[in-house]
């Protein structure tokens, strides 16, 4: 794609589970930001900060037509990543609102710990679902009364998907209980599963989406309902008295307020609109030559019996060990040939180390940017490797 | 293993990154950067936790992933390699330094660094050491390791205990016959053939110890676990030292004191002529001469000749060897105890 033609030759990024890349116009829209505009946003009168106003507005009507989810019953909120977000939500929740905490064990560290610290801060019982092998969850194996879960919408490690989230959803509604999704590695190429899903909560963070480090918390109003005020500060407030003060998230106008504490990442706001901007506009023969990519290199993959996959199917996100090689030592040598790749637990050493016992692993996560040459050159070295 | 390995390489390689830190400095930052590095891996390791990416893979994949390019296949045996010399390097390394802390303990509780054989350590006081016999195999000496430490532990409360010269019942032969009262009492364990014992006599002759104390000789002569002298002619000489003394009392001095002030008239003392030259027979024969000359008759000198194989006599070395090796922990001599003290090695006035 011509908007990552800036990658050198013979470059290969295959780690976009963790953060893609960046395409021009996101990259433009930042400098933009910096160069044309740059000013506080929210709080200022004057030209460019209503230009910035504008834009991060925009930003949050963008996100939330890429969920498609209702304005009226949604908020957009920024942060700093999936983590925070989660994190921003869970520290601030009232403890007598509910009877557990539940998670699932294929979680990315972020909902996996803050689930933990959740029911160390609340002593509440915290209980770790089973998820299947293609990433359903049996809804009706579990007591969704009155808990929060916290759950991934795809796996980081392999990109299961939560595929009867509408189930799940429904059946943790009709207990009472609220669900934050953590759909961090959904928003870039498998937003279908989340889009219009009903979730209290969604965590996501613009860096794995084309975007900049940034995350996003899309929230249902009703939840404000169910908090304590536990991180607040500056931008948050219409008026402050001596002991006491006026959220300015009562009202709907500013309910994003309520987890914007203090100065956000305006440039990094303003990029994530043009990203969504972009990613709607991605024509789907890119989205097919992505698929042909990873299917390609899964099955090359696959086809050695040396090499031992995670997945059970063809992801962008594919995890994998090769029999008597070191993973971390895999990774040194494929980057001493430009091939970008992680390797390791990727924050879900629960499942990985202690669940399925696997030794570090190699992840390969590919992006929009990546090339049919670069899988060829991947194929190239991985077959002399292994 | 390897990142404990890698902490001990780095540790020693700092001394010399130090010195080259002196002349670029950012040799030091990445130095103590993998050393930081290093050493919470090793932290980890120490309190039975996982170092998944820690220094150990970095050390190995860097070694590595070059090879794994080229000749995959070479990078398991390689990986196996590294893994093997870094158990040696850790092993040896920390046998080291153990080693080393023993031996300084012993230097300090024993008065020499080398705890089976004293003589070998070149840190400790001038003696004439009591070597243990040597061990033969492998399990003998990781047994030997062991029970050093023991002993090592064992003599630290003499380090820090009065001793007093009457306390200790040896057979010993008084330099003046008859006690002068009101002075201390020296003893001086000291083995004829040794040239330190000779050479801290002569010191303490020149210097008047024998004036200021009631010094009492121990003569003893070394033996190892064997049984066999350290010095060949010394048992005669302690066994005519002791006979010639029940014949008359400082009778035996004329012994000691031809041994450690005489030379013959080569201008060769007497002692190497005793060490390296004499016979049994013609060490017999010279000592006689000087007992005569010190005006023994001839039946005299026919008794003494007779007595020194008298079981008493050896009964009394015997008891002195217990002492000596047992009560005392005596590593080497000369030894002495005198000012409330136990003082190994040549005698130095103070």
């Amino acid at each position: 794609m011509n908007e990552f033609d800036y990658l050198g030759e013979g470059e290969v990024y295959l780690d976009s589970a963790c953060q893609s890349l960046r395409p021009k116009c996101v990259i433009d829209a930042i400098n933009q930001y910096y160069t044309e505009h740059n000013s506080c946003g929210e709080r200022v009168k004057y030209k460019w900060g209503v230009e910035t106003d504008e834009k991060v507005e925009e930003a949050r009507e963008l996100v939330l037509k890429y969920l498609d989810m209702k304005p009226k019953k949604y908020t957009v909120s920024f942060t700093l990543n999936t983590t925070y977000g989660i994190n921003l939500i869970l520290s601030q929740l009232k403890a007598d609102a509910f009877k557990k905490v539940m998670t699932s064990e294929i979680e990315h560290n972020s909902p996996f710990l803050s689930t933990m610290a959740f029911s160390e801060r609340t002593g509440l019982p915290r209980e770790v679902m089973k998820r299947n092998e293609d990433g359903s969850i049996e809804a009706s194996a579990y007591d969704f009364s009155d808990a929060v879960v916290v759950i991934n919408c795809a796996s980081n490690f392999d990109g299961r998907k939560l595929l009867n989230i509408k189930e799940v959803v429904k059946a943790i509604h009709k207990a009472g209980g609220i669900i934050i999704i953590d759909a961090a590695q959904a928003m870039a190429h498998s937003s279908e599963i989340v889009r219009g899903i009903e979730a209290d909560a969604i965590c996501f963070s613009a860096h794995k989406l084309y975007a900049p480090s940034l995350g996003v918390i899309v929230w249902r109003d009703e939840l404000m309902g169910k908090m304590t005020n536990g991180f607040v500060g500056g931008g948050m407030v219409d008026d402050v008295e001596k002991d006491s003060y006026l959220l300015s998230a009562e009202s709907k106008e500013h309910r994003y307020t309520r987890f914007e504490a203090g100065l956000q990442a305006w440039g990094e706001i303003v990029g994530l609109g043009a990203a969504l901007k972009w990613l709607m506009k991605v024509p789907k023969a890119e989205w097919k030559k992505l698929e042909n990519n990873y299917t390609e290199l899964y099955e090359f993959l696959a086809s050695s019996s040396k090499v031992h996959l995670v997945n059970r199917e063809p992801n962008a996100t594919m995890s994998f060990y090769v029999d008597g090689l070191d993973s971390h030592m895999l990774g040194n040598a494929l980057s001493r040939e430009n091939i970008m790749a992680r390797t390791g637990y990727f924050c879900a050493h629960y499942y990985l180390d202690h669940v399925c016992k696997y030794p570090p692993l190699v992840r390969f996560s590919l992006g929009l940017h990546n090339r049919p040459e670069d899988i060829e050159k991947v194929k190239k070295v991985m077959g002399k490797i292994i | 293993m390897v990142c404990i390995a890698a902490f001990i390489i780095l540790a020693i390689v700092g001394v010399f990154v130090a010195v080259a830190a002196i002349f670029k400095p950012k040799i030091w930052k990445s130095y103590t950067k993998a050393l930081k590095k290093a050493w919470g891996c090793l932290w980890k390791k120490v309190r039975l936790q996982k170092c998944e990416t820690g220094f150990k893979e970095d050390v190995k994949n860097s070694l590595l992933s070059r090879v794994m390019l080229k000749h995959p296949k070479w990078v398991k045996p390689l990986s196996i390699i590294i893994e093997i010399l870094s158990i040696i390097i850790v092993v040896v390394v920390v046998w080291a330094i153990l080693t080393a802390i023993k031996s300084l303990l012993a230097l300090w509780a024993l008065g020499s660094c080398n705890v089976t054989k004293p003589s070998a350590c070149s840190l400790g006081a001038e003696i004439c050491s009591i070597d243990e016999s040597e061990p033969t195999n492998v399990f003998e000496a990781t047994g030997r390791w062991f029970t050093e430490w023991g002993e090592i532990f064992e003599a630290f409360p003499d380090k820090f205990r009065t001793y007093k010269a009457e306390d200790y019942d040896f057979n010993y032969i008084t330099i003046n016959p008859n006690e002068v009262e009101g002075l201390p009492t020296a003893v001086d364990i000291f083995d004829p053939g040794c040239s330190v014992c000779m050479a801290s006599y002569v010191k303490q002759k020149k210097a008047g110890f024998f004036d200021d104390y009631n010094v009492r000789l121990v003569p003893f002569a070394i033996q190892d676990a064997e049984g066999n002298y350290k010095f060949k002619n010394s048992e005669i000489i302690v066994r005519y030292m002791f006979a010639s003394e029940q014949i008359r009392s400082g009778l035996s001095l004329e012994i000691i004191d031809h041994i450690f002030t005489g030379e013959n008239s080569e201008g060769i003392s007497y002692q190497t002529k005793f060490n390296e030259d004499y016979t049994a027979e013609e060490a017999a024969k010279k000592i006689e001469s000087w007992l005569k000359k010190a005006g023994a008759k001839d039946e005299e000198i026919k008794e003494i000749r007779e007595m020194i194989n008298y079981p008493e006599i050896t009964d009394k070395m015997s008891q002195n060897r217990e002492i000596v090796e047992n009560q005392l922990r005596v590593k080497g001599i000369p030894t002495m105890i005198y000012d409330g003290g136990k003082h190994t090695g040549l005698w130095e006035k103070s």
